[in-house]
């Protein structure tokens, strides 16, 4: 037994192991700058008065690891290096890349880069309007034939002032950026391994004591909600009761109603009921969930048409009372549940009958149910005793398949009633572009559906005995 | 054309009425722009699917009089203006929302299906035909497509980034074609490596012959993406991405090819030891023709009625995907969009209906299709 668990889990770890691979991928996709987004939710979170602090910025750079290089190794070009990592600010960094691709030299445009904002501020101190314009020119529309012009300019501007200094270190940085011209470099491929990167980070945590920094998702830390900057973890575990309710309500339903559904169908092929059940079960299984949601709401919650049940949420507007019995609070929510309950169910029983049958069928040919038939066993006997036995193995094979499309549906579904669950949580961070929600979704998914398949396989296990059999072999 | 006919005629009548609708559908979703909105010529339906009629928005219903603004006063609308299935809000037609919705889901159904089917085919053809024993490469060939990687996929992104610099449009076309060019950069030089590999290997310590076992790895990868998460991935990557059609079809493409490659596997594996393929290698043909003749037309039509259900999903993915207003770009009216426009408004049982209807019956058919097939 142990062995064949421990050879499933090892045919599971590849899978695991890509999960994780596309949850990064997620992550790094954003559009944006991640620092942006979250101070800007800190910002408007203080009101917006308080100005975001130098140290605050490097507490989230920090705990994000923006400042490292993505991964364990990367192809770069020969004139790339690691400290190009280490400007997180966007209009920097392109300022940087374009010196780059120009003189093919990273340390002198990162000295370059340096020195030029050091002038900005220092300008902006004395409120020399000339330079400042200058120096935002070389800065935003970098011109590789006006550079030489540009600090001649700015040194006539500030010769009299405390600025010339600076002007001077440009004028060197750029000397140091013309000498040192590579551009041959920018053409030759590297391949460069980085111990510390965001991949190892984001896995493993930085490895510190100190309470403020990541702690890795292998130690149960998802990051930080970009929104409300909450753990990611703590916002799942508050939104995971509903979601488990109504999947596993809906997966127990559908075994529960379409097995023997199923079992009808096929004894009664012949007969108009079991044509009707299938005909029903092949139209059910074709209409997407949302359109019968709809059709749903529009028919049985509907205002001026039938109104016997809500439309969306999960418990009266108003609220319980703090002494509400807990019998009064189950009478008082059931009726929120039955809509979402029949979409989340309906599509599973019929493809669960469909399936019974088609397995039913063919079990009804094997010789084994000729010899229960010969017994004297009469055909409603013979199939519920021998041939839905047998069926039993495949079904709950089915099982592993069930539960991600599950939890897929539940974001369509609780989307639309509402229901404050992991699916419309998912919805509203999608909305939101709180990637750090979306990327711990899918590694939740990946690794509830590596555990179904185990499942699956266990009780396969201990249902079939020729998996056993071959195992001790 | 005479086996098309003879494999019309040999469906059922479901299966007849289901490839007429289907068709129907292709054709709508094909001449959308000419059928409803076309400004220049001729269109049966005057409206675009999104531009607003004041004088007909807030909900609309089909059986509801519909009027036009003419010299200030409120006037009955012409019989060719007219509303036929009702509007919504804003007064956007839900004719023309259906016609040009036809299209989208038209487009992203059959583009991830060609993908999907064409990296199946690639893969099931691959592992199927050589097995674990057929290929085998020697070490220092070996050596050097590993080291090939560094440079391929360093100058197959120069080639990229130099044509993203060189021009700021950045359309579909131009996209693919930006593609296409990386990949053959990255294949010529992987040749090139691998012609030089071969020149080293005539050294006696590089010429050690080993297996490549392409069946067992090709086929571990696709039991990896088949134990995926399929649709919470479409759906997040849907979310992070540009919203666009394309990345749609490229998401949905690149996720569900496996039961093809399974298929194609297991087809090529039966025809392979069967008797007309050694026929075939016996008179002297070489790998590629007895793949290209003799071994696809056997298998597509075991892919044709997978690529049917391949085609579905995909249709229902993009529909799910627009009814939450996740991955479709702004302005892009389809059917899911249409039902969601529904949420607002209950009562308005016209835009539930008709998308619903389309939806739903485009699934039912395919699905109706894909029996027939299997059989």
């Amino acid at each position: 037994m142990l062995r064949f668990l421990l050879k499933r889990i090892f045919f599971f770890l590849p899978v695991l192991a890509v999960v994780v691979l596309l949850a990064f991928g997620l992550s790094s996709l954003a559009p944006f700058n991640p620092l942006d987004k979250i101070l800007e939710s800190e910002k408007s979170t203080s009101g917006g008065s308080v100005p975001v602090g130098q140290l605050q910025k490097k507490f989230w750079i920090e705990k994000l690891g923006l400042d490292l290089p993505l991964f364990y190794f990367a192809v770069k070009p020969l004139s790339y290096s690691s400290s190009l990592e280490k400007i997180y600010n966007k209009e920097d960094k392109e300022f940087v890349q374009r010196l780059i691709n120009e003189y093919g030299n990273t340390t002198s445009a990162v000295s370059f880069c340096e020195k030029l904002n050091q002038l900005l501020v220092n300008a902006r101190i004395e409120k020399n309007i000339e330079v400042i314009e200058l120096a935002g020119e070389l800065k935003y529309f970098f011109n590789k034939d006006k550079v030489s012009r540009n600090i001649y300019q700015m040194q006539v501007f500030s010769k009299t002032t405390s600025l010339h200094n600076d002007v001077k270190d440009i004028d060197d940085a750029y000397l140091s950026l013309e000498q040192n011209k590579m551009i041959w470099k920018n053409y030759i491929p590297t391949l460069r391994f980085y111990s510390e990167n965001r991949f190892h980070q984001w896995l493993f945590g930085n490895n510190e004591t100190d309470d403020f920094k990541t702690r890795g998702i292998f130690r149960g830390d998802f990051g930080v909600s970009y929104a409300t900057r909450e753990p990611v973890i703590e916002i799942v575990k508050g939104k995971l009761p509903w979601t488990l309710f109504f999947s596993c309500a809906s997966i127990l339903l559908a075994f529960v109603v379409g097995v023997p559904l199923g079992v009808v169908s096929f004894l009664k092929k012949e007969r108009q009921a079991g044509k009707f059940i299938d005909r029903c079960s092949f139209l059910l299984i074709s209409i997407p969930v949302f359109v019968i949601a709809i059709c749903l709401i529009y028919t049985f919650a509907n205002p001026s048409f039938i109104h016997l049940l809500p439309a969306s949420g999960i418990k009266p507007p108003s609220g319980f009372e703090a002494d509400d019995g807990w019998v009064y609070k189950i009478k008082k929510t059931i009726p929120y549940i039955i809509i979402p309950l029949i979409c989340y169910t309906y599509s599973s029983v019929a493809f669960i009958n469909l399936y019974t049958k088609g397995l039913l069928n063919s079990n009804a040919k094997q010789q084994y149910m000729l010899t229960a038939r010969a017994k004297g066993l009469n055909e409603r006997n013979a199939v519920i005793k021998h041939a839905l036995k047998n069926a039993l193995i495949p079904l709950i094979t089915l099982f592993g398949n069930v539960f991600p499309s599950v939890l897929a549906g539940s974001i369509v579904l609780e989307t639309i009633f509402t229901i404050p669950g992991m699916g419309f949580q998912t919805w509203y961070a999608i909305q939101n572009q709180d990637y750090p929600f979306i990327t711990c979704i899918v590694l939740l998914t990946g690794a509830l559906t590596v555990v179904g398949f185990l499942i699956s396989d266990i009780l396969n296990y201990f249902i079939d005995p020729r998996i056993s059999l071959s195992e001790e072999k | 054309m005479k086996n098309i006919f003879k494999w019309y005629k040999k469906l059922s009548k479901k299966g007849k009425v289901s490839l007429c609708f289907l068709l129907f559908a292709l054709l709508m979703a094909l001449f959308a722009p000419f059928i409803a909105g076309n400004e220049s010529g001729f269109s049966l339906i005057k409206y675009k699917p999104y531009t607003p009629d004041y004088a007909n928005s807030n909900y609309i219903s089909p059986l509801q009089e519909q009027f036009e603004f003419k010299d200030g006063n409120k006037i009955m609308l012409e019989w060719s203006k007219w509303h036929w299935l009702g509007t919504n809000k804003l007064g956007e037609d839900v004719l023309s929302g259906i016609v040009h919705g036809a299209r989208v889901s038209m487009i992203v159904g059959f583009f991830s299906m060609f993908l999907a089917v064409t990296i199946g085919l690639i893969i099931g053809l691959f592992a199927g035909y050589f097995g674990n024993e057929a290929l085998t490469l020697k070490a220092g060939e070996i050596i050097f497509l590993i080291i090939a990687l560094i440079p391929a996929f360093f100058y197959s992104a120069v080639i990229s980034d130099v044509f993203i610099s060189s021009s700021s449009k950045s359309s579909t076309l131009f996209f693919l074609f930006q593609g296409l060019l990386a990949a053959l950069v990255f294949l010529i030089i992987m040749w090139l490596f691998f012609k030089i590999g071969r020149l080293i290997s005539g050294f006696k310590i590089f010429s050690h012959k080993y297996f490549i076992p392409i069946d067992h790895l090709l086929m571990r990868a696709t039991e990896v993406v088949i134990s995926l998460p399929s649709l919470i991935i479409i759906f997040a990557f849907a979310a992070v991405m540009n919203p666009s059609v394309f990345n749609l079809i490229i998401i949905i493409g690149f996720i569900s090819w496996t039961e093809v490659a399974r298929i194609v596997r297991a087809e090529t594996l039966k025809i392979k030891s069967s008797g007309y393929a050694d026929a075939a290698r016996a008179l002297g043909f070489n790998d590629s023709k007895i793949i290209f003749k003799h071994l696809l037309p056997n298998i597509l039509p075991m892919v044709s009625s997978i690529a049917l259900l391949i085609f579905a999903s995909a249709i229902l993915s993009e529909a799910s995907l627009s009814f939450l207003g996740i991955g479709i770009p702004y302005q892009t009216v389809t059917w899911g969009t249409l039902l969601a426009s529904a949420r607002d408004q209950i009562s308005a049982w016209w835009l539930i209906v008709f998308p619903g209807f389309m939806l739903a019956a485009t699934l039912m058919c395919l699905h109706q299709l894909r029996e027939e097939l299997s059989v």
